[in-house]
């Protein structure tokens, strides 16, 4: 029957043609990133708006409502026009300011997180902030441990903003009612431990601690141990060939981290999962976390509408040593390559932006440290500090930090993503059993310096 | 053959396809061939690119971790494609069995399909969340086990799994309800007079007949456990814990638009090009003898 025969050999092939675009499509994706290669900006960079200043950031909700203020507080007193625009996320800011140097139509601004910083000096299209603000600024009145992290060969080579280091957060309430001292907490894991244990038992609190799995923290507990993560200074001295994990920290660590999995006392939130790990600790799942000193505001306002006390304490150490954390957060950087009258304007942003009043703002609206010696000074006259004990603490955490120890200063490696990608990934294996302490450790290590010798 | 000449110009039938071919070019066979090229380079963000030949693709022969990607998505993409046709088919049985409140039955099977791949993924989520998650209580009660899908590989893999099998079952059943409908009445009056069961009248009278349908439904389930099921394992798992769910489409995710390795990202689109590609020709080759087209 011709007539039956012909649509049902186009319907097969309309099957075939559908199936093999399809196929095709998946090799399409890749190949929409044809933007490799080329080398970026040098002299021939464009502003993607030529009538105003463009700031990419990553700072949503009240920090971004904050950020936006400040720029418009910019316009008012300079008449430059400023376009706060909003990316998502770090890796989104990150991902389109390499696009844009690499095409030569870039941002005038990209705040990239500090765990990204090497990736984005590597291209060398960018601009060390230091020579295009005015000689006469005060870069000597930065505090130490935050441009210890952005200079690069003594030079300040993008604009410290926002910056915080993690610190641990506990219910006061649970506490009590575990019959915890809420005025001491635990300084050390093992305390940690101890803690949570009481917690769990008497019913406090589900869990003991929670804290998203993310690599800063692995950080923090090299750095608080006074122990460096990669070698050549943690990538400042040199380029890192190696990760160092054949260590009492590491192993201390990841023996403690395994105990509290096995023993139900640690609530793992997932992996680079910040949200899930605070509403496990607001909700009282949890009666500690770790996370970001900025979330102080955030914290007591969480803590208030769930009706618990709430307080925060040092960092706890993998020993009782107590070094300093690292540097987290992120700074502004310049692209190489724009006309000298538009450089004018974008000294003026920086400046205003490091200056004493904005940081204070800045501060009191997140959290973040101000990072001028002037400006804490200010809160101090103030009284902020004794008025709000918790930014207190995590002012103490910075300050009484020993910044001539090497380990305090963040890693600075070309292939960050994947080395917080292989700490992050190994760190379940390691805390779940699935392999040996020893074997998690190595493998760590090996992965992460094939990725540094292939970069 | 008469069917097929609409056009008698062929200028005109030319013309009427250019904007389909110029889009494809342009947008699909244009960057399928720069990724191929691609695919012999070492690219990177702010450096040239340094041509290296094959070794690309000799590091993905080498490496285990590609090698159990490849594995899991394999299994995932089997577990997906049986789990959703079994799943749909007796849904739709059901639906079409039943004499009351039909239309009912039929919109809530197909909810699923209607959200967004993303929205899809955050409500399963928090569905399942280990800690936050409404379903995770009764689950640990039904079966005794401690949903612990975060740390847990296996569970994560199987959960991932669920929901990619929920989101599809609706477009398997909008399709297979409309193949069952068109099964003549009388046959179905024939196969009770004759005393058939209802699991055979199923799957000896029903499914026969619908095998075109099925087959369209074998390949489009096979591309969504490849490429569409994306959504999930970004959301829920993120490839792990430890790569448990790293199927291939996120693994090439992952190096391109996080570890900016634009070369080896293109090697691995290339070999999951070969390897569904090759898919394909197989369940073509294999359906030509089973699938029933009538006539």
């Amino acid at each position: 029957m011709p007539e039956d025969g012909d649509p049902v050999t186009s319907r097969r092939t309309v099957l075939k043609g559908s199936g093999a675009a399809l196929t095709a499509g998946a090799t399409g994706l890749a190949g929409c990133l044809g933007f490799g290669g080329g080398g970026g900006g040098g002299s021939s960079a464009q502003p993607v708006n030529e009538d105003s200043l463009t700031v990419w950031h990553a700072m949503g909700g009240g920090l971004g409502e904050t950020l936006n203020d400040l720029g418009s507080q910019f316009e008012e007193e300079t008449g430059i026009s400023i376009s706060m625009e909003f990316q998502d996320s770090y890796e989104n800011v990150l991902t389109n300011f390499l696009g844009a140097l690499d095409s030569g139509e870039v941002p005038d601004f990209a705040q990239i997180d500090s765990l990204f910083a090497k990736q984005v000096l590597d291209t060398e299209a960018v601009e060390p902030v230091e020579e295009i603000i005015s000689d006469d600024f005060p870069t000597d009145d930065f505090l130490d441990n935050v441009t210890d992290f952005f200079q690069v060969d003594g030079t300040l080579a993008s604009l410290p903003f926002n910056n915080s280091n993690a610190i641990m957060y506990y219910n006061r309430t649970a506490f009590e009612e575990a019959g915890l001292d809420p005025d001491s907490p635990p300084q050390t894991l093992q305390e940690v431990r101890e803690y949570s244990q009481a917690l769990v038992d008497e019913g406090a609190t589900e869990y003991g601690i929670t804290w998203p799995n993310h690599v800063w923290f692995v950080e923090h507990w090299y750095s608080m141990d006074g122990q460096l993560l990669f070698d050549a200074e943690n990538g400042h001295g040199d380029d890192p060939t190696t990760l160092r994990t054949d260590n009492e920290t590491a192993r201390g660590l990841y023996e403690w981290w395994r105990g509290m999995a096995e023993d139900g006392l640690y609530s793992n939130p997932g992996i680079e999962a910040w949200g899930e790990a605070t509403s496990t600790f607001l909700t009282q799942t949890a009666g500690m976390l770790l996370t970001s000193t900025a979330f102080v505001a955030g914290a007591q306002e969480g803590a208030q509408d769930e009706g618990f006390e709430i307080d925060n304490a040092l960092y706890p150490g993998v020993s009782d040593k107590q070094v300093g954390p690292v540097i987290g957060g992120a700074s502004f950087f310049v692209p190489d390559g724009l006309p000298d009258d538009r450089r004018e304007d974008i000294a003026a942003f920086l400046e205003f932006m490091a200056s004493p009043e904005a940081q204070v703002q800045w501060h009191k609206g997140t959290g973040y440290y101000p990072i001028r010696q002037e400006a804490v000074s200010q809160l101090e006259s103030d009284g902020w500090f004794e008025e709000n004990p918790m930014f207190r603490t995590a002012m103490d955490q910075l300050t009484e930090s020993d910044t001539s120890n090497p380990a305090t200063r963040r890693m600075l490696v070309g292939p960050a993503r994947q080395a917080q990608t292989t700490i992050q990934d190994t760190s379940v294996e390691l805390f779940n059993g699935d392999v040996s302490i020893d074997e998690g450790l190595q493998s760590m290590k090996s992965d992460v310096e094939e990725e540094l010798e292939r970069y | 053959m008469s069917t097929r000449e609409v056009f008698d110009s062929r200028r005109e039938a030319a013309a009427f396809l250019l904007p389909t071919i110029l889009i494809s070019v342009v947008f699909l066979y244009y960057p399928a061939v720069r990724a191929v090229g691609l695919s012999f380079y070492n690219a990177s963000f702010g450096r040239p690119n340094r041509f290296v030949g094959l070794e690309n693709f000799l590091r993905l022969v080498t490496s285990s971790d590609y090698h159990s990607s490849v594995l899991i998505t394999v299994l995932f993409a089997v577990i997906v494609l049986v789990g959703v046709m079994a799943f749909s088919l007796f849904v739709t049985f059901l639906i079409h069995e039943v004499d009351v409140g039909q239309s009912v039955y039929l919109v809530s099977a197909i909810w699923p399909y209607a959200l967004p791949p993303a929205v899809a993924g955050l409500v399963f989520l928090f569905l399942a969340h280990p800690t936050l998650g409404i379903l995770t209580h009764y689950v640990e009660l039904l079966f005794g086990i401690d949903v612990n899908w975060f740390s847990n590989g296996r569970q994560a893999f199987v959960v991932v799994a669920v929901a990619a099998i929920w989101k599809q079952v609706g477009y398997n059943v909008i399709f297979m309800i409309a193949a069952m409908n068109n099964i003549p009445d009388s046959l179905t009056e024939t196969a009770r007079l004759d005393g058939v069961g209802r699991v055979n009248r199923l799957l000896r009278v029903y499914v026969p007949l619908m095998t075109p349908t099925l087959f369209f439904l074998v390949i489009m389930n096979t591309i969504y456990a490849f490429f569409q099921t994306f959504a999930f394992v970004d959301l829920m798992t993120g490839g792990g814990p430890s790569g448990a769910t790293n199927i291939l489409i996120y693994d090439l995710y992952r190096s391109a638009f996080q570890f900016y390795d634009f070369g080896l990202a293109s090697a691995k689109s290339v070999v999951l090009f070969v390897v569904v590609g090759a898919l394909m020709y197989v369940q073509f080759r294999v359906s030509d003898k089973y699938t029933h087209f009538g006539g």
